[in-house]
């Protein structure tokens, strides 16, 4: 199975040279999101016009983006889910120097990635035209029980939104959460904080690195996942139902690690393929796992 | 009307029924007779050519009533006679059956209980009809309850039989006489078989025989007022925990259009309690009861209605029925052919139901198997199962979406004979390789499945539809998929819920197959089947076409307290495994009977492979009440492969737990446990009112009468015209019928007066 992800991962450097293309609706055929218009308002998106030449049109930025448009209608496969949010002061939050919002890092291209990894390794059927972007507070968001976030070191949701994901969440539902660590301040504390908004008394704690969500599809040593950056090593906390560990789990942090840095970047030669890999295999693992339980 | 048709005929209707008509004069005499007749026709034609001041019309009425009367005359010169078979007096046997159940000590309106009716009628010295039946026939008269007994007298009688089996009384009294000439078996009865034994194989050898059974119908035909627990449907065994929706079916006369309440309870609690309006006056009425069991062992749940003023028999407004809680976990192999969500949620509904484990194998990648709730590493450790040993250990199979050319030809059938060979339930789930579009059309399982397979949708997208699930009126009436209370509530429940997405259209069912669930869309002509089952040999299929159950769960709509989900899912794995039979199991014919009372055990006994095994050595330990503990063996029936039965009578009041354990050399094949309660019966106090429908059929189908307290003294007479045994041909003249003397009469009186009005004298 290594083998086959390896050659899943290569194929994936040339076959996503040409860039991404979002999920079209049938019925909006002038939704079409690039990749690249995550990256500045003032850039121009290729699309394709009525008469089937390429035009040039305005781009949205990714807070004036729509996604309700181009968000992929229920269809009972398995969606990509992210989550839009608001780090507060107005508008959606911005890192890099303002260039892109923090809910939206390594959107899209990690998620375009990892759904063709999912789709070529797995017998899941995903919806690999793209990702969904949802926010909390969003009832379509209960179509697709399980979900992504990343950069919650800033992540500050409304009261609605907390209630929304503490629902979610006990009635089934499943967060990843990613690209988050301490260097840049107490992050865990802020993530922490918020999940005890959304999940009174339930806490988030470290996780066995035995536990089957390693070895539900490949068998990861998650000790010896290497992150893309940073001082400090891997790690990895949970949210159980009931605080026990033998029952279901509601939330899955990576801390001090971002797999989906790697799943953007793995068709650019920016990393080891076996690097890679490793976040890709511990992406499918999470998937399969939250599939199954 | 018998005493008028007697008065002008001479005989009652059956002498005439019985007998050959036939004139007794002799030759010379009927030559004589018809001279005569032309004589007479002489005398006629004398009227109407006599010249008078009568017209012809006149003297053709006269005419027509002169020879009327002459040939009333030559009938009864001609001496007409009925010929027929009557039974030689004291030669013959005839066999007095008399009811000797509880029932017959009911009291009737008039105050007077049924066996009044015996003792009136059958001691010996006080009885008319007694003395003219000994006069003519040597009696035999026998008890019956369940089957015959002869007595010598009234003094055997207890009237405290428990059950009535009238074709059994009939059998034994006709084996009991079968070497003397035998006129008749009298039947003194109210009717109220509650045996259910049928009564044509009773009657076929009495018509063979040609001996009549005259019944005698005691009581009323319908007892009022009063309400009667008529049955319970009720399974004899269940998972601990599991819900129950049962039938009461509710009898009455006399207390039409009340609302009566139902009390359902268990040694302990009440389970229970509902109102049910009762029908129009003698309707019954079906109440649906809805409660649930728990705590595992032998149960006995009560139905009652409390006594009804002025009622007049209280003893039927209670039933008791034995039920097995099981305590045992099922398990349920779960195959599912591609990770979605569906089986997490699945996996999560029955989480904390502790007799119901599916193990789950998931297909996650080509030739790649996810196991989970497995027992050991070694269960499934090669994927799907493939002999039916494996496969067999489960009691239910779910496939969940997977393509049928996953499996080899082998394991198809092997699917098939799951159902229909070890009895194990399958349930197909929705999915995009599920049913037609998984390549399932044409393959063993696809006979086994309770729907019409369509013609799989093509393109890349293929079939897909959101449809709103509702409930089939059978849905209503079925366990499986009650989300709540009966009631306007229910339809409310439906739809609340969210609607659910189809990949597999389906229309149409199997014939036999039930539809519990439909799925309707505003974009499709026609309702889809979305839950149906039906059963498959020894065994059950279910189709669920829906492929994302799980919405009824997460989706925004639902609320987070709400138990749709789990409680659909829980009902249908449990209805699932519902009825899958043991490898070796072990009933008794009967779930109640009173101490002393015949119990018959039956055993079947399968091998792993559920192939029925006739040689096996099968041992039945019986522990009574006190402990006292009895093995008995239990032999092959040889009418039946794999069946095998005994026979016991408990004695002690109380619980039996009966244990069958089946060897075949040193193998143990398996053990099965069944509970037997012994106590006083009300059995009898159960549609007791007189069956005279039944009593007729006996009767007319054997050639004897039935008969009412009112209209029994004929019976010696019916007997000696209408039995079988040693007979002597009789003759009966007619001549003398008074009618005869009447019409004869009222002709020349006709004439007279016709004379006289016309002024012809």
């Amino acid at each position: 199975m290594n083998a086959r992800l390896l050659r899943a991962t290569t194929l994936l450097v040339g076959t996503l040279a040409a860039g991404y293309v979002g999920y079209t609706r049938p019925d909006a055929a002038s939704t079409t999101l690039d990749a690249g218009m995550i990256l500045g308002a003032s850039e121009a998106v290729a699309t394709a016009g009525p008469s089937g030449a390429r035009v040039v049109a305005p781009r949205p930025s990714a807070a004036q983006q729509s996604y309700a448009d181009i968000n992929a209608p229920y269809d009972a496969k398995y969606h990509f889910v992210r989550i839009r949010y608001d780090v507060g002061g107005g508008g959606f939050g911005r890192r890099r120097g303002g260039r892109e919002p923090a809910w939206a890092h390594d959107y899209p291209r990690a998620e375009h990635n990892f759904l063709k990894i999912i789709d070529e390794t797995t017998y899941v059927v995903p919806q690999t035209e793209g990702s969904n972007v949802l926010t909390l507070d969003d009832p379509e968001l209960f179509k697709y029980p399980i979900a992504y976030i990343v950069e919650v070191g800033s992540w500050n949701p409304t009261d609605e939104e907390v209630a929304s994901l503490g629902e979610y969440l006990l009635k089934g539902g499943f967060l990843i959460v990613d690209d988050t660590r301490n260097e840049r301040g107490n992050e865990w504390a802020n993530f922490a904080y918020h999940m005890e908004r959304a999940l009174p008394g339930l806490a988030l704690v470290p996780l066995d690195h035995g536990h089957d969500i390693f070895d539900s599809f490949f068998e990861v040593n998650p000790a010896a996942v290497i992150p893309p950056y940073g001082r400090y090593p891997a790690e990895y906390f949970a949210i159980f139902e009931d605080n026990d560990p033998d029952k279901r789990m509601l939330v899955l942090f990576n801390f001090n690690n971002d797999i989906a840095e790697y799943w953007e970047y793995s068709d650019m030669g920016y990393f080891p393929i076996e690097l890679s890999n490793e976040a890709y295999k511990l992406g499918v693992n999470y998937i399969v796992y939250a599939l199954t339980h | 009307m018998n005493r008028i048709f007697e008065f002008l005929f001479k005989y009652r209707p059956l002498v005439f029924e019985q007998g050959d008509f036939t004139f007794a004069a002799p030759n010379s005499v009927r030559l004589w007779l018809v001279a005569a007749g032309l004589v007479g026709a002489a005398a006629v034609a004398s009227y109407t050519i006599a010249r008078g001041k009568s017209s012809v019309a006149e003297r053709g009425v006269m005419a027509g009533l002169r020879v009327a009367l002459l040939a009333v005359l030559v009938f009864c010169l001609m001496q007409p006679a009925l010929v027929l078979s009557t039974v030689v007096p004291q030669q013959n046997f005839v066999g007095v059956l008399i009811d000797d159940s509880r029932s017959m000590t009911l009291t009737d309106e008039d105050g007077v209980p049924r066996s009044d009716f015996v003792t009136q009628f059958f001691t010996p010295g006080e009885s008319e009809l007694l003395d003219e039946l000994s006069e003519r026939f040597v009696l035999r008269f026998f008890r019956f309850s369940d089957f015959a007994n002869r007595i010598d007298g009234l003094e055997g009688l207890t009237f405290d039989g428990t059950h009535t089996n009238l074709a059994g009384a009939l059998t034994s009294a006709r084996q009991e006489l079968a070497g003397v000439p035998l006129s008749g078996l009298v039947l003194v009865t109210d009717g109220a078989d509650n045996d259910n034994e049928p009564l044509t194989e009773a009657l076929v050898p009495l018509q063979a025989a040609g001996v009549p059974v005259f019944t005698v119908g005691l009581g009323e035909d319908a007892i009022s007022p009063d309400i009667e627990i008529g049955r319970v449907e009720m399974p004899r065994a269940v998972l601990e925990g599991s819900s129950l929706l049962v039938d009461v079916v509710v009898t009455q006369t006399g207390f039409g259009r009340t609302t009566v309440p139902i009390i359902v309870e268990d040694e302990t609690k009440i389970l229970a309690e509902e109102m049910v309006e009762l029908g129009a006056d003698g309707e019954p009425v079906v109440a649906r009861i809805h409660f649930e069991l728990d705590n595992a062992g032998p149960r006995r749940v009560r139905f009652r209605i409390p006594a009804q003023p002025g009622e007049r028999v209280v003893r039927n407004n209670a039933r008791e029925v034995q039920i097995e809680v099981r305590g045992e976990t099922e398990k349920i192999l779960y195959f599912e052919g591609e990770p979605r969500h569906e089986v997490a949620f699945i996996r999560r509904a029955v989480d904390d139901d502790d007799n119901i484990q599916v193990v789950l194998l998931e297909r996650t990648a080509e030739s790649k198997f996810y196991r989970l709730g497995v027992d050991d590493g070694a269960e499934l450790e090669f994927g799907f199962p493939s002999s039916r040993e494996e496969l067999y250990r489960y009691r239910g199979l779910i496939l969940g979406s997977v393509e049928a050319s996953f499996f080899t030809h082998d394991q198809l059938q092997m699917i098939a004979d799951f159902v229909s060979e070890r009895g194990g339930g399958l349930l197909m789930l929705g999915g995009r390789s599920a049913f037609a579009e998984g390549g399932w059309a044409g393959t063993p399982v696809e006979e086994v499945m309770p729907v019409i397979m369509q013609e799989r949708v093509g393109g890349p997208q293929g079939f897909f539809a959101e449809v709103k699930v509702r409930p089939t009126l059978a849905g209503l009436a079925h366990a499986a998929v009650q989300l709540a209370e009966e009631g306007p509530g229910v339809a409310a429940r439906w739809d609340s819920l969210p609607p659910l997405t189809i990949m597999n259209p389906i229309v149409e069912l199997r014939p036999g197959a039930t539809s519990l669930l439909v799925g309707t869309s505003d974009a499709l002509p026609t309702s889809q089947v979305v839950l149906a089952f039906q059963r498959y040999g020894r065994g059950k299929s279910i189709a669920l076409t829906v492929q994302d159950t799980w919405l009824w769960q997460m989706h925004a709509d639902v609320a987070l307290e709400d138990q749709s989900h789990e409680t659909f899912w829980k009902q249908l794995t449990r209805w699932l495994v519902d009825g899958v039979p043991q490898g070796v199991a072990v009933v008794t014919d009967q779930e109640q009977v009173e101490p002393g009372e015949r119990v018959r055990l039956v055993a079947s006994v399968g091998d792993s492979t559920y192939i029925e095994v006739n040689d096996a050595s099968v041992t039945a330990r019986i522990t009574s009440p006190s402990g006292v503990v009895e093995e008995v063996p239990v032999d092959w029936t040889v009418d039946r492969d794999g069946e095998y039965a005994v026979q016991f009578r408990p004695t002690e009041q109380g619980e039996y737990e009966v244990d069958v354990t089946a060897m075949r050399g040193e193998e143990t094949l398996g053990s099965a446990t069944t509970y037997l309660y012994t106590t006083e019966s009300n059995e009898e106090f159960f549609g007791a009112g007189r069956h005279a429908q039944a009593l007729r059929r006996i009767a007319e189908e054997t050639g004897g009468q039935y008969y009412t307290p009112e209209t029994i003294e004929t019976l010696p007479e019916d007997i000696t015209v209408t039995g079988a045994g040693v007979t002597l041909v009789e003759e009966m003249d007619l001549w003398d019928m008074p009618i005869l003397f009447l019409l004869m009469l009222l002709l020349m009186g006709g004439e007279w007066a016709f004379r006289r009005v016309r002024g012809l004298v």
